[in-house]
């Protein structure tokens, strides 16, 4: 099983999958996108992606998990690796920003319209952000999570999820600026009509209190997508709160597949 | 051992010989070894589950009220996690203790799953299983 984690975002997040996969054999593979070279970008930059996956699985069918923004990355690399991609599962999923008027329901909505219009002042927000990933951690995580909704509001009071969370952002802010920017500058281009060459399976999970990526992206996806399987809405939980929930779940399935 | 910072758990003691404890887990030495720690322990009213399955039959049965559960997480067929699911589905408000041979990550993510999902957690405790730790878990209970 591979990983895209979010953006920001790191392997770390990965935490849940990689616990369940111990106990259920499954291997999962979590790569740090964001220390990949800054200069690669667009197609080069997802096939490098798919042939650094199909290096590891030695070609083997795999499935593919994509968390928030990673799984736009997920999905587009996926293009790249015809008839190696067993079932992509989308958690949380980011969906294309002109597929549907998301933007006032995303708590990233600033950042999202920055990096659209203001690259360069995208660009200066995160190295900002990464001073604080340094020097005031904390600081980041609150001011991350102080829209929280459902799961999420009790995941950020539970300190074992702070540190996890805390560390996830100084591995995305410190150091990978560029990586973190690569993702998000290429997000936030129109990227809809790129939903029907995506020809195998996918899964759609989201939490329906989910502020980051709103519940109707989890629809624009389903329409978008030609092989999109079904769509799983989880009550009262919103966007981390969703991926340790279907986390389980999607490592069992993997035992039937 | 694993103790997360946990509020009054319970508003009026319970007695430990009153407490009704369910242990889960396939391994029958593993049941043992816990049943005997805990009656060493003053804990009198111990039931035994094999499986998640056996655990859920239990408990649906709505016959018997648990206020602790000890729940390992690997088990063949139902595992510690997606038990924990069933369990939210029942509406299940005891305690938790997870016990587990895994290492301190597969812990770590499965306590921040059961807080997710308001269970009453307790910690976590590895194998093999310690009158120690078990007693320091007991003590927020009973």
């Amino acid at each position: 099983m591979v990983y895209f984690h979010g953006a920001p975002g790191a392997p770390g997040e990965a935490a849940v999958f990689d616990a369940c996969g111990k106990i259920h054999g499954v291997r999962i593979l979590a790569f740090d996108r964001f220390v990949v070279e800054p200069s690669v970008r667009g197609d080069d930059y997802y096939r490098l992606l798919a042939s650094e996956i199909q290096r590891h699985t030695r070609g083997e069918k795999v499935v593919v998990v994509g968390f928030s923004i990673g799984a736009f990355v997920a999905l587009q690399t996926c293009r790249h690796m015809a008839g190696s991609v067993a079932r992509v599962h989308l958690v949380s999923a980011g969906a294309p920003l002109e597929a549907g008027d998301f933007l006032n329901a995303m708590a990233g909505k600033q950042v999202f319209q920055l990096a659209q219009g203001f690259p360069f002042v995208f660009f200066l927000l995160s190295l900002w952000q990464g001073v604080l990933a340094r020097w005031a951690p904390k600081a980041l995580f609150a001011m991350l999570f102080a829209s929280a909704q459902g799961g999420d509001k009790r995941l950020a009071a539970d300190a074992q999820f702070r540190a996890t969370l805390i560390e996830v952002l100084r591995s995305s802010f410190v150091g990978a600026v560029r990586g973190y920017t690569r993702d998000i500058t290429a997000y936030v281009q129109p990227w809809k009509d790129s939903l029907a060459h995506m020809h195998f399976p996918v899964r759609v999970w989201h939490g329906l209190q989910d502020n980051w990526s709103p519940p109707a992206m989890a629809t624009a996806l389903n329409e978008g997508l030609p092989q999109c399987e079904s769509v799983t809405l989880l009550e009262g939980l919103s966007h981390y709160s969703c991926l340790l929930e279907a986390a389980p779940t999607i490592c069992g399935s993997q035992c039937v597949l | 051992m694993n103790n997360p910072t946990t509020k009054s758990l319970v508003t009026a003691p319970i007695s430990r010989n009153a407490l009704k404890v369910l242990l889960v887990d396939d391994d029958s030495f593993q049941l043992e070894l816990i049943s005997g720690i805990l009656e060493g322990l003053g804990v009198t009213d111990i039931t035994s589950a094999n499986s998640g399955e056996q655990a859920l039959q239990r408990l649906s049965g709505g016959q018997q009220h648990f206020h602790l559960m000890l729940l390992d997480l690997h088990m063949p067929g139902m595992d510690g996690f997606k038990f924990m699911e069933s369990l939210t589905k029942l509406g299940y408000s005891g305690a938790l203790i997870i016990v587990s041979g895994q290492s301190d990550d597969v812990m770590h993510a499965a306590s921040m799953v059961a807080k997710l999902r308001r269970f009453t957690l307790l910690g976590t405790v590895p194998k093999p299983v310690g009158r120690a730790a078990l007693s320091a878990l007991l003590s927020k209970l009973a």
